[in-house]
C-alpha cells in the first residue's frame, strides 16, 4: 500500500499492479494453494514421478532386473518391505518397497517403469494434442463438407470402446512397445479434436476473427496467430485429462501383456506378474497397483486445478 | 406520503482478490407508495449492486456492511434468508435487465406466474388461474389463454418482459425493483413497456425504484432521481429541478453528451467527460470525480465533499455546488472539445448497392427433407433479411442506417464487406463491381472496404497487444516496413487519443471505450475509403459514447473517409449521418438528408422511431405513436407494403394487397408509402 502523503490522497494499488510484483504473485501463489490444496498436492506427487522418470538411473538403487537374492547370500528370502513411506530420506535402507519373487527390487523396478510410462503416455498424448489439435481447427474453422466428413469419421472411430481399439491395432500392427504410442495417437486424437473444434466454433465468430479475414490475411496466419492462443486453455486441460487416461490405457495394455515381454518394468506388466504372486508377497501388487493409482488420482487433481484456473481467468 | 422504502447511509462491500473492496458507500434513498425513484449512473457506478443489496440478493462476495434499510419500517438487514424469501415476490419483486434469463425455459407462462400465488396466498386452483389472465390482461399482452400455455422461449423479448412484470404485479407488491428492464429491448418495444411501467404503477399504487443509464428514460418515467458515480451519491433531486438546474459537474457533464435528436455534428461537436472512473477499492479520500471534473479545484482533491441538502429535498455532493447554484461558475461549456467539423460539398459516390439481396435458406434436418421429399415439397424455406436494396454512399460523407433488431442492418452491412455471400444484386466501388467473398477480393478492395465492430470486447484479440493489432494491417494491407508500421502505429494512436504507451498494452486492460478506440485506430490503418460501423458505440456507457462519437466524425474530416454508420438510435444517426437510410424487414422505406429526418414528411416507421425516443427532458410532451406488436417473422413477410401489420397510419385494403410506390418529396428525399407526400405532411403537421 502505497500513501501519498504530500496530497493526503490514499491510494490502494490495483489487482492490475499487484500482478506484475513479486510480493502480489508469492501472494497469489499462497492464496490458490491455501484455496486448492489438493491441486498442490497432485501438482506435487505429479512432478516427483517426473523426477524419477528423468532421473530413474540415479534415483533408482538398482537395475530394474537385478537379482538381490542370489547376490546377497546373507538373505536367503523374499524381502519385505523396510521403510515404504520414508524411503526419500533414510540411506540405509535397501528395499523400501520390498523384492519380488524373482529377487528384484520392487522400489527399483517402479522407478524404471516411470520412465517408460512417461515415455508411451506422455509422447503418445503430445502427439494426439498436436495431431487433434490440427484437425480440430482445420474442421472447425472451414465448417461445411469437410466438417460432415471428417466429423462423422471421428465420430465412428470414437464409437468403438477404446480398450477394444487399442487391442485389435495392436492385433494388426504387432506386439511393440512404439506400436503403442501408435494406438494411443489413434484412439486420443478425435477426443481432443472434438474438443478443439467445438472451441473453434465459437471463436471463429468473433470480431477480431472477421477483422483478420477483411485483411485479406491467409488461413494459416488466421489459424495459429488469431485462434489457437484463445484455445490453448481448454486445450491444456484438455491434455492433462488425456494424459492420465493414457497412463491407464498404457498399463492395461501392460496387464493384458501387449507391447511389453517380461523383465521389463511396465507398470501394467508387473501388475499382471505380481497378481500370481500375490499370496506369498502381497507388498509387490500392492505398491505397483498402488503407483498407477497416485499417478493417475495427482494428474487428476492437477488437472482439476489447471481447469478452475482456466476458467477464472477467462 | 409515508415512505414504503427507506435506506439509510448504505455501505456495500464486495470481495475481490481476497481483500473487502467498498462498491457503494453512504447511501440514502426513500421511496413513496405511487412513485418511481430512478437511480442513473454509467456502469461500474454501483447502482445495481444498491438494489440487488435492499432486495438482499447480492452475489455470495458482497455484503452490506453498514446503514439500515427500512422497508415497512422493519429492518431488512437483520432479516434472514427465510424472511426474506416471504416478501420475495409477494410484497418486492425485481425485475431483472434481461428477461430470458428469469424465466425457467421448461415451464409454461401461466404456470410460472401461478406459482407466485401459489407459494405467498390460499387461493384455490380456480382463483388463481383467473388472477394469472388478469394480470396477463393488465400487461396487455395479446391473446393471454394462448400467452399462458406458451414457453418463454416462443415469446418476443418485448413480450418476455411483459410476462416478468406480470409475475411481479400479480400479488399486488409495494415495491418493484427495476434493473434497466428496457435496455436489452428496442427503441420501439422500449416505449411500449415504459408506458406499461408507468400505469401499472399508477394503477397498483406500488413505489418503485427504477435503475438506468438513460437520462432519457429517467426524464420520461421518474418523479426523483439519484445520481450515482464511483459508489457514491452526486445529486439527488425531483427530475423537473435536475434536469433545469443539475448542480454536479458530472450530471451536468451527462446530460451535456447526449446527442440531442437533430443536432448534427457540424452544429458543433458533443460535450465529452474525460477519463474514466476509479476501479473498486481504489477510491481516494477526496471527491471521486476530482480526477475527471473540469472545475476541480485543490479542495476537491484533499477533501470529501459532505452531502450537502440544497433548499427542500434536493441534495449534492460538490464543494462548489453553491457557485453552480448562483451562475458564477459555468461548467457545461468546460465539457465542450474544440473540433471543428467542415461540411463537404457533395461529390461523387463512392459506393453503389444495386438492388442486394439476402436469404438464408432455413436448415433443414434431416425428418424436415425426408417429410418433405415425400409430399412432393421441394421448397426451401427462406428467411429474407434484404430484399432488393439499392443505396449509394458518397466520398468522405456518412450514411446513417437506422432500423429495429431484426430489420437487417448488420447483414447488409455484412454482405458489402462480403463476410457473408449475397443472394442477387451488385456492390459497385469506385465504378467497378466488386466480388462477393472477401476470400475473392483483390487486395486493393480490401484496403478500401474496413468494418469497426459492435463489440469492442471480441474485436481484438485478447492475446495480441494493441501495438500487434495496428500493425498488422500496416504490414500487410498498407505494406509498411516494419519500423515505418511502428511510426504509423504510434500516430494512429495519438488520432484516437490515445499515447504511445498503449502499444504494449493488451485488450484485457483497456476500458471499453478504449478497445472502442483501438479498433477504430486499425479500421483505419490502411487509409479505407469506406468504414462499415455497425453499431460502434451502442455498447458504450453514455459519457464515452459521445467522445467516440465525435472522434469519428473528427477522423472523418481529416481522412477524407466515408462511413456507412448503422444504429438502432436515431438521435445518433442523425448526428453523425449526412444521409439517412431507414430500413424494415430487409428493405429501405425512407432515404434522405439527415436533416430531414424527424421533421414532416416522414414514413409513419420513422416517425415511430422517432417518437420512441426517450428525451432527457421532463418538460418534453412526445407524440404518442406506438407501434403494434412485433416484427414479422422475416420468413413469412407480409404482403403488400411490409409495414402494414403495425403501421399507425394504414389506410385500407392497398395497403395489405399492393407494394407501396417510392415518391419524392421534391429535395432527394424518397420516402416508400401509398400515403402521398402532401397528405403525409399533412396528417404529421396538424399533431404536432
Amino acid at each position: 500500500m502505497t500513501t501519498n502523503t504530500q496530497s493526503g490522497v490514499r491510494q490502494v494499488p490495483d489487482s492490475r499492479e499487484n500482478l506484475y510484483r513479486i510480493g502480489g504473485i508469492l501472494r497469489r501463489l499462497f492464496y490458490s494453494v491455501i484455496r486448492a490444496p489438493l491441486t498442490t498436492l497432485g501438482t506435487l506427487i505429479f512432478a516427483m514421478f517426473l523426477i524419477f522418470a528423468l532421473f530413474s538411473g540415479q534415483i533408482a538403487p538398482y537395475e530394474y532386473d537385478d537379482d538381490q537374492i542370489s547376490r546377497r547370500g546373507d538373505l536367503q528370502r523374499l524381502q519385505e518391505p523396510e521403510c515404504p513411506l520414508t524411503f526419500l530420506f533414510e540411506t540405509d535402507c535397501k528395499n523400501p518397497f520390498g523384492t519380488d519373487l524373482a529377487g528384484s527390487d520392487v522400489f527399483s523396478r517402479i522407478i524404471h517403469g516411470s520412465r517408460e510410462v512417461f515415455r508411451l503416455a506422455g509422447f503418445g498424448t503430445l502427439v494426439a494434442v498436436i495431431v487433434g489439435s490440427t484437425v480440430g481447427m482445420l474442421i472447425g474453422y472451414y465448417g461445411g463438407l469437410l466438417d460432415e466428413v471428417v466429423g462423422r469419421l471421428l465420430d465412428s472411430l470414437m464409437s468403438i470402446p477404446v480398450l477394444l481399439l487399442a487391442l485389435v491395432l495392436i492385433g494388426a500392427l504387432g506386439e511393440n512397445s512404439n506400436n503403442i504410442l501408435v494406438v494411443l495417437i489413434i484412439v486420443y486424437s478425435p477426443i481432443v479434436a472434438r474438443v478443439v473444434r467445438s472451441n473453434v466454433l465459437e471463436i471463429r465468430t468473433h470480431g477480431f476473427v472477421e477483422a483478420a479475414k477483411l485483411r485479406g490475411e491467409w488461413p494459416g496466419y488466421i489459424l495459429f496467430r488469431e485462434i489457437l492462443p484463445s484455445v490453448i486453455p481448454a486445450l491444456v486441460v484438455e491434455a492433462s485429462l488425456r494424459f492420465s487416461y493414457a497412463i491407464f490405457l498404457v498399463a492395461s495394455l501392460g496387464f493384458l501383456g501387449l507391447g511389453a515381454d517380461p523383465p521389463t518394468p511396465n507398470w501394467g506388466l508387473m501388475v499382471s506378474e505380481y497378481r500370481d504372486d500375490f499370496g506369498l508377497a502381497p507388498w509387490t501388487l500392492n505398491y505397483s497397483a498402488g503407483t498407477i493409482s497416485l499417478l493417475v488420482i495427482s494428474v487428476n487433481l492437477m488437472s482439476d486445478g489447471i481447469k478452475r484456473i482456466v476458467q477464472r481467468s477467462s | 406520503m409515508a415512505d414504503i422504502l427507506e435506506v439509510r447511509d448504505l455501505d456495500i462491500d464486495y470481495r475481490i482478490d481476497y481483500r473487502w473492496r467498498r462498491a457503494v458507500s453512504e447511501f440514502s434513498l426513500n421511496v413513496q407508495s405511487n412513485q418511481i425513484y430512478g437511480i442513473v449512473g454509467e456502469s461500474g457506478s454501483g447502482k445495481s449492486t444498491v438494489i440487488q443489496a435492499i432486495i438482499r440478493y447480492l452475489s455470495k462476495n458482497g455484503r452490506i456492511s453498514g446503514g439500515e434499510i427500512l422497508f415497512n419500517a422493519e429492518d431488512l438487514t437483520r432479516k434472514s434468508r427465510r424472511q426474506m424469501q416471504k416478501l420475495w415476490g409477494n410484497t418486492m419483486f425485481m425485475v431483472p435487465q434481461n428477461p430470458f434469463s428469469s424465466l425457467n425455459p421448461s415451464i409454461r407462462i401461466g404456470e410460472q406466474i401461478a406459482e407466485i400465488l401459489r407459494v405467498h396466498t390460499n387461493l384455490s386452483r380456480h382463483e388463481i388461474s383467473q388472477r394469472v389472465l388478469k394480470v396477463l390482461n393488465q400487461v396487455r399482452l395479446p391473446d393471454p389463454e394462448k400467452i399462458m400455455r406458451r414457453y418463454p422461449h416462443e415469446l418476443s423479448g418485448g413480450q418476455q418482459q411483459r410476462v416478468v412484470l406480470a409475475m411481479g404485479f400479480v400479488t399486488s407488491p409495494q415495491l418493484l425493483l427495476l434493473d434497466e428492464p428496457t435496455t436489452s429491448l428496442d427503441v420501439t418495444t422500449e416505449a411500449v413497456i415504459l408506458d406499461l411501467v408507468r400505469d401499472l404503477i399508477e394503477e397498483m399504487d406500488t413505489g418503485a425504484v427504477y435503475v438506468t443509464h438513460n437520462l432519457g428514460v429517467v426524464a420520461q418515467l421518474c418523479e426523483r432521481v439519484t445520481v450515482m458515480y464511483a459508489g457514491e451519491i452526486m445529486e439527488d433531486s425531483s427530475v423537473q429541478e435536475l434536469y433545469a438546474k443539475p448542480l454536479h459537474p458530472y450530471t451536468i457533464g451527462l446530460l451535456a453528451s447526449i446527442p440531442r435528436f437533430g443536432q448534427t455534428k457540424y452544429d458543433a461537436p458533443l460535450h465529452t467527460i474525460p477519463g474514466r472512473p476509479p476501479g473498486l477499492g481504489n477510491h481516494p479520500l477526496a471527491c471521486v470525480f476530482a480526477d475527471r471534473c473540469p472545475v476541480a479545484i485543490d479542495i476537491c482533491r484533499t477533501e470529501k465533499p459532505s452531502l450537502e441538502t440544497v433548499l427542500v429535498n434536493r441534495r449534492v455532493r460538490c464543494h462548489r455546488w453553491q457557485e453552480i447554484a448562483s451562475g458564477e461558475l459555468v461548467v457545461e461549456q468546460e465539457y465542450s472539445s474544440d473540433l471543428a467539423i467542415t461540411r463537404r460539398e457533395e461529390t461523387e459516390n463512392l459506393l453503389t448497392i444495386q438492388n442486394l439481396t439476402k436469404h438464408f435458406n432455413v436448415r433443414r434436418d434431416f425428418v424436415d427433407v425426408v417429410t418433405q421429399f415425400f409430399d412432393g415439397d421441394s421448397t426451401v424455406e427462406k428467411i429474407k433479411a434484404v430484399n432488393g436494396v439499392n443505396l449509394s454512399i458518397q466520398r468522405g460523407h456518412t450514411l446513417g442506417l437506422v432500423g429495429e433488431s431484426g430489420s437487417g442492418k448488420t447483414t447488409l452491412a455484412r454482405v458489402i464487406i462480403g463476410l457473408t455471400n449475397r443472394t442477387s444484386g451488385k456492390i459497385i466501388l469506385k465504378g467497378v463491381e466488386i466480388r462477393d467473398r472477401v476470400g475473392t477480393r483483390r487486395k486493393e478492395t480490401l484496403k478500401q472496404l474496413q468494418m469497426v465492430f459492435q463489440n469492442p470486447q471480441d474485436s481484438l484479440n485478447p492475446y495480441l497487444s494493441v501495438g500487434q493489432a495496428i500493425k498488422r494491417p500496416l504490414l500487410t494491407l498498407a505494406g509498411l516496413s516494419s519500423s515505418a508500421a511502428q511510426q504509423r502505429a504510434i500516430n494512429l494512436l495519438e488520432a484516437v487519443s490515445l499515447d504511445a504507451s498503449y502499444m504494449s498494452r493488451y485488450p484485457g486492460e483497456l476500458s471499453g471505450g478504449e478497445k472502442q478506440r483501438v479498433a477504430i485506430a486499425r479500421a483505419f490503418a490502411s487509409n479505407p475509403e469506406l468504414i462499415i460501423a455497425d453499431e460502434p458505440v451502442s455498447s458504450l456507457d453514455v459519457s464515452v459514447r459521445s467522445a467516440v462519437l465525435n472522434l469519428l466524425a473528427h477522423l472523418q474530416s481529416e481522412f477524407d473517409t466515408a462511413y456507412l454508420f448503422i444504429s438502432h438510435d436515431l438521435a445518433d444517426v442523425t448526428y453523425l449521418a449526412d444521409f439517412v437510410a431507414v430500413m424494415y424487414l430487409g428493405e429501405i422505406f425512407e432515404v434522405g438528408y439527415a436533416a430531414d429526418m424527424g421533421v414532416a414528411p416522414m414514413h409513419p416507421y420513422t416517425e415511430a422511431l422517432v417518437s420512441a425516443i426517450p428525451v432527457p427532458d421532463p418538460r418534453y410532451e412526445a407524440d404518442e405513436i406506438r407501434l403494434r406488436g412485433d416484427l414479422p417473422s422475416p420468413r413469412n413477410l407480409p404482403t403488400g407494403c411490409l409495414f402494414h401489420t403495425r403501421c399507425p397510419r394504414k389506410i385500407g385494403d392497398i395497403c395489405e394487397q399492393e407494394r407501396p410506390p417510392w415518391r419524392d418529396d421534391g429535395d432527394d428525399h424518397f420516402i416508400k408509402c401509398h400515403i402521398p407526400i402532401d397528405e403525409l405532411i399533412e396528417l404529421q403537421t396538424e399533431e404536432a
